[in-house]
């Protein structure tokens, strides 16, 4: 008799449980199954939810995203090309677009900003050990971390001065690829130029006239030239000769104005006197050279020689 | 239509958590990128790194009387001594023909009373460096390259006077004093040439 007995009682358990849970939402049902520790099946339910009944709910939407941030932490937080985080970026950005109520808001806003906050590691990460591969994926982590940013309020002022940053950084990142040969042959030389200084200017669009911004351009630019006259030796034809000096002069010609301008920016910089007086000689003018060394020996006599 | 209470309080914690790292977010954006600036001016000597390729092409694209090819074929540079180094580095040891080539640093010492010593294939005096009028006189019809860089070094007695033109470093070429030194221009450096000025 002690089996049947142990399965009546087991059924009014459930049954007591199922009436407990009928009339609940799916958002309830789904976090009491959370809290329980089933987190696939509370998974299950607010997915179903969300594609269904609950598609217009912000709260289930931000159910959704919660979970699928906590299965991030626990699964994916060393990937950074995470399905897990991008589904919850995505359930967070529809509840937010649904218009939450005050708590959720608030909640919504904590967890977007860790969200965020990981993508912007991440994009930092890449920024670290740059190579240009790894580019794609890592301005697409930056822009869902300047997304996450402006939902959350910054200012368009400091949301501009933000990119801007971000791009001389892509500009110096691209620059210390071909200063430390990490690209290989001509073309892939040529892109990683092109796009250090298509960085560089994006960032000086931004914010004209930015110290650092000029600096490294022209560094960038001059240095380069100064790379491909390296490669000159007993193999170097006198026609190649005069065509890799004409490509030279062409980048010391472009880099000028823009080491002057940074000259301009802050004329107490000794790096810029050193910048124009070694491109003023790479170009053959020695008496705008030795001007700008003059000046340089000068700033340095009165700094006390540091 | 409220969450329950028992994941509301497990968020309201967290929200403090992630409130801290907005905060982190934000001093890691003012101090992880690098502030300083990217790189430094290379000031690797571009002009010299140009005019040692021009020296070598001068002297492996000439010819020289027989008598200049037997030994060593050198090179004398006067006064430029990251115009030494580049040659050194680069090109000292390769073939001129069935001679090695041997570059040789000389002061202005070296060339105050005269041509110096040994006897130097091309002869690269800097500006400022040697007497060019005197040292073509005393060199006479020696099979040397004279070269200069400096306003008016054909009409000095240079055979060979870089010059600037757009920025770029080019040369001119005085072919009597070559003819008067036995020395066969080269076509290919000939077509390089550029007028006096």
């Amino acid at each position: 008799m002690k089996g049947p007995l142990h399965l009546l009682v087991a059924m009014m358990l459930v049954l007591g449980w199922q009436a407990d849970v009928v009339g609940q939402s799916a958002v309830s049902r789904a976090v009491y199954q959370w809290d329980a520790g089933l987190t696939d099946r509370a998974h299950d339910i607010i997915s179903t939810a969300v594609a269904g009944e609950e598609s217009e709910n912000p709260e289930a939407w931000y159910v959704l995203g919660f979970f699928e941030k906590e299965f991030y932490k626990a699964e994916e937080r060393t990937d950074p090309e995470s399905a897990r985080r991008e589904a919850a970026w995505r359930a967070f950005r529809k509840a937010w677009a649904l218009g939450p109520d005050e708590e959720t808001q608030r909640e919504l806003e904590a967890a977007l900003g860790y969200i965020g906050g990981t993508y912007f590691q991440d994009a930092l990460n890449g920024l670290r050990g740059f190579t240009p591969a790894a580019f794609d994926g890592m301005s697409e982590q930056f822009e869902v971390y300047m997304a996450v940013e402006e939902m959350l309020g910054k200012s368009p002022q400091a949301l501009k001065i933000q990119r801007a940053e971000w791009e001389r950084q892509l500009g110096l990142a691209f620059g210390n690829c071909l200063a430390n040969e990490r690209v290989e042959g001509e073309g892939a030389e040529q892109e990683a130029l092109a796009a250090a200084v298509g960085h560089y200017e994006a960032s000086l669009a931004l914010e004209p006239g930015h110290y650092s911004t000029l600096y490294n351009l022209a560094i960038t630019l001059y240095n380069h030239g100064v790379r491909q006259l390296k490669r000159i030796g007993p193999e170097t034809s006198m026609f190649e000769l005069m065509e890799i000096q004409d490509v030279c002069i062409a980048l010391f010609e472009e880099a000028l104005p823009v080491m002057q301008a940074a000259h301009e920016a802050k004329p107490e910089r000794l790096e810029t006197l050193k910048g124009l007086m070694t491109i003023h000689y790479a170009l053959s003018q020695p008496t705008e050279s030795d001007r700008y060394k003059r000046e340089l020996e000068e700033a340095i006599r009165k700094s006390g020689g540091k | 239509m409220r969450v329950a209470q028992p994941i509301r309080s497990v968020m309201s914690r967290r929200v403090l958590r992630w409130g801290a790292l907005g905060l982190l977010v934000g001093l890691i954006w003012a101090f992880s990128l690098p502030q300083s600036d990217g790189g430094k001016v290379d000031d690797t000597d571009t002009i010299a790194i140009m005019k040692a390729n021009f020296l070598f092409h001068f002297a492996a694209a000439n010819d020289w009387p027989e008598e200049a090819k037997v030994g060593t074929f050198r090179i004398g540079i006067v006064g430029n001594e990251r115009l030494v180094e580049e040659l050194v580095d680069k090109y000292a040891m390769k073939p001129i023909r069935q001679q090695v080539l041997e570059i040789v640093q000389l002061d202005k010492k070296d060339v105050q009373a005269g041509p110096p010593e040994p006897f130097c294939h091309v002869l690269y005096v800097e500006e400022g460096q040697g007497n060019l009028a005197m040292l073509s006189g005393a060199l006479r019809d020696a099979p040397t390259m004279l070269v200069s860089h400096q306003p008016g070094g054909l009409s000095e007695g240079a055979l060979i006077n870089f010059v600037t033109q757009s920025n770029r470093l080019r040369f001119s070429i005085d072919p009597e004093e070559a003819k008067r030194r036995k020395l066969l221009i080269g076509n290919k450096i000939l077509s390089w040439a550029v007028a006096d000025e």
